[in-house]
């Protein structure tokens, strides 16, 4: 049994608004093992940035406990050990916001060597800089004295994960980091993250939206909505035997390209958009989209529940694999009253 | 033969900027038949949503239409007079935006906006009843609460919701040719695939002709006849929707379907190699020669003619 990294007990994190209390995460309880790619999907506004965020201490979680090997850290980056935060760091969504545009990639990816000691003058520096380069696949002679305006968006990105990895922290956040990239860069930076993963022994907390990445990179898959998840387990049983109704509309909106993926693809159809978090529906948070809800579903709200081993799901109508309950016809039924009345225009061609 | 209805012969179209003038579209070549859905599928800055611009004279100032022609029903658009293009716009051409927040005015309500539309694209427009027509169009983009959205500020409403008030706009009248520019980049996957079944049905209900625009294969699969993979402003592959998948025959296409992450694991592909192009100095011969692996002497110095490789399918590359 690998050991647990991170531990996340009840965590909530609210911000304050002038039109009201905004509840971004509302009670999440999770670990990360060491050397795990553990992954956050969810749609915007699901609380998956901010959890990313809470853990970095970018933001102070309002309740709730968080650990990192057995130091408390539910505080904010300010009050951390400095030890501490040398192990953990961050990789932004947007490449191009996230690195001062004044400075060389010298400077940018030099700069927490300089921070936490780790070099001993200009010159060790550019020769731990020279070889982080080379590491996430870009050409030190060619981009050591450049500027982020004259880099590519993939090649930004690669200088954010060189920044990222430069302490050798063991634990990384990755917020969408590849949703500003074009596929075909995506792909490649894709794989300089899964080989830093393997060779220096990171734990990841990789957040995104896009299911087909987060199939290819996580090892534990958790789901998010509105500030709470839904459904927690191991990435093949996620994509394969999903359980809770949101998992499966999520799964079944995706996108695909193969004949194989489209098995995988339950049928299930999205409907209605996702709550605001300021006013959240009562009971199970998802009933106002589900398709199979009831009537405890509009009273209570669902816990986690381990339904399998290191299958968890948040949902009043999944007891266990065998004990579904909900009927597909019926759901059909209501699915071809919600059709589009399309006859409403009449078109001349 | 299927009847014509659109058809862009070597399309030449730059930008003016401050380092020169780019030649974005290089040759680049377009049809739709009637009653046909294309797809066009390329990555960002490979010139796609330019030439959708084109079609409906829309580009900013800045840009500069070298040579080529855009026939629609026979007639050069390119060639057409001030008034003729406003006609065209709202009778025969209707365009679904990328970003509904900016396309929406955010200063005028809903039932305004709709009522503009309606106004001016619709013959014998006096007669109606807007409200009606605006409560059935929205009805028919399965907008929940009508009356509310019809009495609303865009700001109120949702992504979701904003990006149906503009499918609902581009329905309003009858039209030949409806083409979605990216319509779901801004939206939430639940939500794109909502709004995409929605163009999907209508466009089946409708007969329309259509050009549906995206970044991603997976995403108009469902809707269209034909794929057209557009790099570096030229169209480097042309098959039926099947086709690609299965036998993808230039190295750009097969690296685009390769580097999708799929749902069934597997990892990814290495990807592509290098960058798009820059614009103002273009790589000469096959714009995609940098980034190729397989290229050869030929591909430097010529561009590529498209070739019929199979039927219904036809390549721009040297090495086929």
């Amino acid at each position: 049994m690998a050991e647990n990294l991170i531990e996340v007990k009840n965590l909530k994190k609210y911000f304050d608004m002038e039109a009201g209390t905004v509840k971004a995460i509302d009670d999440i309880t999770f670990t990360i093992k060491e050397n795990e790619v553990f992954g956050l999907v969810g749609e915007s506004g699901s609380g998956k940035s901010t959890t990313g965020k809470v853990l970095m201490g970018i933001h102070p979680p309002t309740e709730g406990e968080i650990s990192f090997r057995e130091h408390d850290i539910s505080i904010s980056s300010s009050g951390r050990a400095k030890a501490i935060k040398r192990d953990m760091n961050m990789v932004f969504q947007d490449p191009g916001g996230s690195l001062n545009p004044t400075k060389t990639v010298l400077d940018i990816v030099g700069l927490p060597l300089r921070i936490h000691d780790m070099v001993d003058g200009k010159k060790e520096m550019a020769k731990e800089v020279y070889q982080l380069l080379n590491t996430v696949d870009l050409d030190p002679e060619r981009f050591m004295y450049r500027r982020p305006n004259d880099l590519g968006q993939g090649e930004k990105q690669a200088v954010a994960i060189a920044r990222a990895i430069a302490t050798d922290p063991s634990f990384v956040v990755l917020d969408e980091p590849t949703s500003a990239l074009d596929v075909s860069i995506q792909a490649k930076i894709m794989n300089i993250l899964i080989d830093l993963q393997d060779e220096y022994n990171m734990s990841y907390l990789f957040i995104t939206h896009d299911l087909g990445l987060m199939r290819n990179i996580a090892d534990r898959v958790a789901i998010m909505y509105l500030g709470r998840f839904f459904e927690v387990a191991d990435s093949h049983v996620f994509f394969e035997t999903p359980l809770h109704p949101y998992t499966k509309v999520l799964l079944g909106s995706f996108p695909t390209t193969t004949k194989e993926e489209e098995k995988l693809k339950p049928d299930l159809k999205a409907r209605g958009e996702i709550p605001s978090a300021m006013d959240l529906p009562s009971g199970c948070r998802f009933h106002t989209r589900c398709p199979f809800k009831e009537e405890k579903c509009l009273e209570t709200e669902p816990e986690l529940v381990e339904v399998q081993e290191d299958h968890f799901v948040a949902c009043h109508l999944v007891n266990g694999v065998d004990d579904v309950e909900y009927d597909v016809e019926e759901v059909e039924q209501e699915e071809k009253e919600f059709e589009y009345d399309i006859e409403g225009i009449e078109m001349k061609t | 033969m299927a009847e014509g209805l659109l058809e862009i012969k070597d399309l030449d179209v730059g930008y003016k900027t401050y380092r020169g003038v780019t030649s974005v579209l290089y040759n680049l070549n377009l049809k739709v038949n009637r009653n046909e859905t294309i797809g066009v599928i390329g990555e960002s800055g490979c010139g796609k949503t330019t030439t959708m611009k084109t079609i409906n004279q829309i580009l900013p100032d800045n840009a500069v239409i070298k040579s080529g022609e855009v026939n629609f029903k026979g007639k050069d658009i390119l060639n057409m007079t001030e008034k003729e293009l406003v006609k065209l716009r709202r009778r025969n051409v209707s365009m679904i935006p990328q970003d509904p927040t900016a396309s929406l005015n955010p200063l005028f309500k809903v039932k305004t906006q709709m009522k503009d539309v309606l106004k001016y694209s619709r013959q014998n427009s006096e007669d109606l009843d807007f409200k009606e027509e605006t409560i059935k169009l929205f009805n028919s983009v399965a907008l929940s609460d009508p009356e509310r959205v019809y009495d609303s500020y865009p700001f109120q409403l949702s992504g979701g919701m904003r990006q149906r008030v503009c499918i609902a706009m581009s329905l309003a009248a009858p039209k030949d040719l409806l083409i979605a520019d990216e319509p779901t980049t801004n939206l939430d996957v639940t939500i794109q695939d909502q709004v995409l079944r929605l163009i999907g049905e209508i466009l089946e209900e409708m007969n329309f002709s259509a050009i549906l625009v995206s970044q991603a294969l997976g995403l108009v699969k469902k809707f269209v006849d034909k794929i057209y993979v557009v790099y570096g402003g030229t169209v480097i592959e042309i098959a039926d929707t099947e086709k690609i998948f299965e036998n993808p025959i230039h190295p750009y296409t097969k690296g685009l379907i390769e580097s999708t992450p799929k749902l069934t694991g597997g990892g990814f592909s290495s990807g592509i190699a290098g960058q798009t192009p820059d614009y103002i100095d273009p790589p000469s011969g096959c714009r995609f020669h940098p980034r190729c692996p397989h290229h050869s002497e030929d591909c430097k110095t010529e561009k590529p003619k498209m070739r019929e490789f199979e039927k219904n399918h036809y390549v721009a590359c040297w090495r086929q």
